[in-house]
């Protein structure tokens, strides 16, 4: 273990510590741990480049990755239009930011149950616990602060000094109302839901992040053409509901704005609201830890929900027991594992929105782009969290390992790809009227096809039983132009055919046919 | 000077409406070893866990060293060592990190809990693995860790929830053996296992708890005088009230048999 520069730091405020009861030496060492377990852990926004090497200064790299995005959100503040406006749009996207890694990386941090079990039963109080945690995650908040705002606070010094230490002032407020609002929202969980609901609270939020990330950065150039625009600020009753105008009102007013009656309202919440939530939360905080034993507890009964008109009918299609159990078991896998999901979630929310970007362009062909990802994603198929647990199909004298395969991919194109699939599909016909219904059917059993076809031309190994690593390169390179080159040919094909309906009728009953036989004769690739 | 460790008076515990415990009352002298034994949610751990100020009590006293454990703020924890049934850890560290850190905690040194933490490890075969992460530990190394954790300090009383759950039968000898040893210099130690034959043989005194209250307290040779049954297993089954393992088995069997 290596000597933290932080620890050196607080060294000097020792006396702080010690006027409040804190045992700092105890402190002191439950930091150095915490701060080298991080350095192992990999943050979320990392995660899918991570490869397993040196485990070294992780975080410096997300820092740097922050202090990249935080580039595109200062660069906002040298524009010299209405401040109202500029700040408005830097305070949101740093709430936005903020927010998002807090819940994603230190959401583990804060809901800590080892603590209590490792810490407090070798006899070192609870105070001594708590000022650990909160300069644990005060330290990351503010460096993650920091990294994504220099860039603003150049800007905002350009703009006068008092701008600046105002806007400064205003990051370290606004960072800390973020950590506040973090916990008295898992609080509030806590307070009314088990332990696994907050768990899946957590998971959405990361999904919701790498989706943001991803798409964010497509937009970034038609943000500032928007900002180029010259408008005088309206004061609307309705900002008030907006956090990041109470922030940037401050600013307005030294830059020179109208201190209009919505203004000072605003000044106001931010001046109250953060200050009554940190309030709220010291005279809740025993509570926390209260309700925090809850994440221990087991006794969430899953319960046995409905299955969906898309289980049901995909079920239909699975003949033997063995495909059966291997269908519900991928179904169940798809829909409540917490690392698969965030794997592949956020590809499922890229082809949603990919092919309606060429919609207009491209007309019912662009739903190809759709097609073109599924193989891509019946690659993370292989991968669990739990893959350990496979050892099950070597002990189990399965009579065809085939079945293995079809029943996963079944539940796989019923009830993963096919909601999305009928989703997207509306909206198209929303905007291409029903025209498109036949040739959306088409590339459906395309893609269906397709599935029985990627696996017949790659080795994957058996559903669910490898570790997720950094995709290993060069198979999912290999997909992905196999992918490209098929799902090309089909859309061709489907162009050229699609000219007359009864061409198009003739190779809907063919691609039936494929189906059928394909299917069939799906056979396991394992070596 | 007095020789009660540790004094437990009409302790009850709810969780909500469940009542868990049901006033427990129970002295434990110095360098006894108390084999505390009951079915499945019965309440053990429970108790242990109260003690330990892990969870929070209803009602009654607690004394540890002959103090209230809830006056002051937890010291008499650092005479504690505990090995609780399913152990969590921090698996990013390594072994020796995760050692010194206790030890530390504890008050130790670095060095001393190093030297410690590296001697018991050597004694326990594992030596090898001073500098691999939990993570990647066995479960009989990862418990054979927890034990070394629990015992840095040199406690004075130990809280051993299935302590040799995952251990290989020559780390069990080491283990049986050493218990006997630190109870003969004076330390008190309070065993809880479901492996009757263990309990019988190391315990000095047998606590049984049933519903979350204690419904035979004694040595083995009491126990079995009272209630007329060979071994402690029967006596477990005619305490608790279990006499129907035979035709459960039966039934379960004829269920097998259907498919």
């Amino acid at each position: 273990m290596k000597e933290f520069k932080l620890l050196k730091f607080l060294d000097k405020y020792k006396g702080i510590y010690d006027k409040f009861g804190v045992d700092y030496e105890k402190m002191r060492l439950i930091l150095k741990i915490k701060l080298t377990m991080d350095e192992r852990r990999v943050p979320a926004i990392m995660k899918n480049n991570s490869k397993k090497k040196e485990e070294k200064n992780v975080f410096v790299k997300s820092l740097l990755f922050y202090a990249f995005m935080g580039l595109f959100m200062g660069i906002i503040t040298f524009i010299s239009t209405n401040k109202m406006y500029v700040y408005t749009m830097t305070f949101a996207i740093f709430m936005f930011i903020v927010l998002s890694v807090f819940i994603a990386d230190f959401s583990s941090v804060l809901l800590d149950i080892r603590d209590k079990n490792l810490i407090s039963i070798r006899g070192v109080d609870n105070r001594t616990i708590n000022a650990a945690k909160i300069t644990h995650i005060c330290y990351y908040v503010f460096s993650i602060s920091l990294a994504i705002g220099w860039l603003a606070i150049i800007g905002s010094f350009k703009s006068g000094i008092l701008t600046g230490i105002v806007f400064l002032l205003e990051l370290i407020i606004v960072s800390a109302f973020m950590i506040v609002i973090t916990a008295l929202l898992y609080l509030l969980v806590l307070r009314f839901f088990n332990g696994e609901i907050v768990k899946d609270i957590i998971n959405y939020v990361q999904i919701i992040l790498s989706i943001t990330m991803t798409i964010g950065y497509q937009f970034v150039g038609q943000v500032f053409e928007l900002s180029d625009l010259k408008i005088v600020y309206q004061g609307k009753i309705w900002h008030l509901l907006f956090p990041p105008m109470w922030f940037s009102a401050p600013i307005y007013i030294i830059e020179g704005g109208n201190l209009s009656k919505i203004i000072t309202l605003l000044i106001i919440c931010a001046c109250i609201v953060p200050l009554v939530s940190v309030i709220i939360y010291f005279k809740n905080s025993n509570k926390f830890e209260l309700y925090l034993s809850k994440l221990n507890n087991n006794d969430s009964n899953e319960k046995e929900r409905k299955k969906g008109i898309f289980f049901k009918l995909g079920k239909q299609f699975c003949k033997s027991s063995a495909e059966k159990a291997c269908y519900s078991l991928a179904y169940s896998t798809i829909k409540r594992e917490r690392e698969f999901k965030l794997k592949v979630y956020p590809t499922l929310g890229f082809i949603i929105i990919f092919p309606l970007f060429s919609m207009l362009l491209l007309s019912h062909f662009s739903i190809y782009f759709f097609v073109v990802m599924v193989p891509s994603i019946m690659l993370t198929l292989q991968y669990s969290e739990f893959y350990k647990a496979a050892w099950i199909y070597k002990t189990t004298p399965l009579i065809n390992e085939g079945d293995i395969f079809k029943g996963v991919y079944k539940a796989f194109l019923f009830t993963m790809i096919m909601p999305i699939y009928v989703f997207e599909s509306i909206i198209f016909i929303l905007f291409l009227k029903i025209n498109a219904v036949p040739h959306l059917i088409i590339a459906l059993l395309f893609m269906s096809a397709l599935i029985p076809i990627t696996h017949k031309a790659s080795k994957f190994s058996f559903p669910f039983s490898d570790e997720f690593r950094a995709a290993n390169g060069g198979a999912g390179l290999f997909i992905l132009f196999l992918s490209l080159f098929l799902v090309g040919a089909g859309a061709v094909l489907h162009a050229v055919l699609g000219m007359k309906m009864v061409l198009l009728i003739v190779y809907g009953i063919g691609l039936i046919g494929l189906n059928y036989t394909l299917w069939k004769n799906l056979k396991p690739k394992v070596s | 000077m007095d020789n009660k460790i540790l004094e437990i008076k009409d302790l009850t515990k709810s969780f909500g409406e469940k009542e868990v415990l049901r006033g427990i009352n129970l002295e434990v002298n110095k360098g006894e070893i108390i084999g505390y034994i009951g079915p499945n949610g019965a309440g053990k751990s429970t108790t242990v866990k109260i003690i330990l100020g892990l969870l929070d009590y209803s009602d009654g006293v607690i004394k540890v060293f002959g103090k209230d454990i809830r006056d002051g703020n937890g010291a008499y924890k650092k005479r504690i060592g505990y090995v609780p049934e399913v152990a969590e850890l921090y698996e990013s560290l390594t072994a020796k990190e995760y050692l010194t850190f206790v030890g530390e905690l504890y008050g130790l040194s670095e060095e001393v809990s190093y030297k410690k933490a590296e001697a018991m490890m050597n004694l326990f075969d594992i030596g090898n693995c001073m500098h691999t992460r939990l993570s990647a530990c066995s479960k009989g190394m990862k418990q054979k860790i927890v034990l070394i954790s629990s015992l840095l300090h040199n406690p004075d009383i130990l809280f051993l929830d299935e302590p040799l759950s995952g251990l290989d039968a020559n780390s069990v000898m080491i283990i049986k053996e050493l218990l006997s040893n630190l109870a003969a210099q004076g330390k008190t130690i309070f065993y809880s296992s479901h492996i009757m034959e263990v309990v019988e043989k190391i315990s000095h005194r047998i606590v049984l708890i049933n519903n979350g209250t204690i419904v035979a307290n004694g040595s083995f040779d009491e126990l079995k005088k009272n209630s007329k049954e060979g071994s402690l297993e029967d006596i477990f089954n005619q305490l608790t009230g279990f006499d129907k393992h035979k035709e459960i088995a039966e039934t379960m069997a004829s269920i097998i048999n259907e498919v």
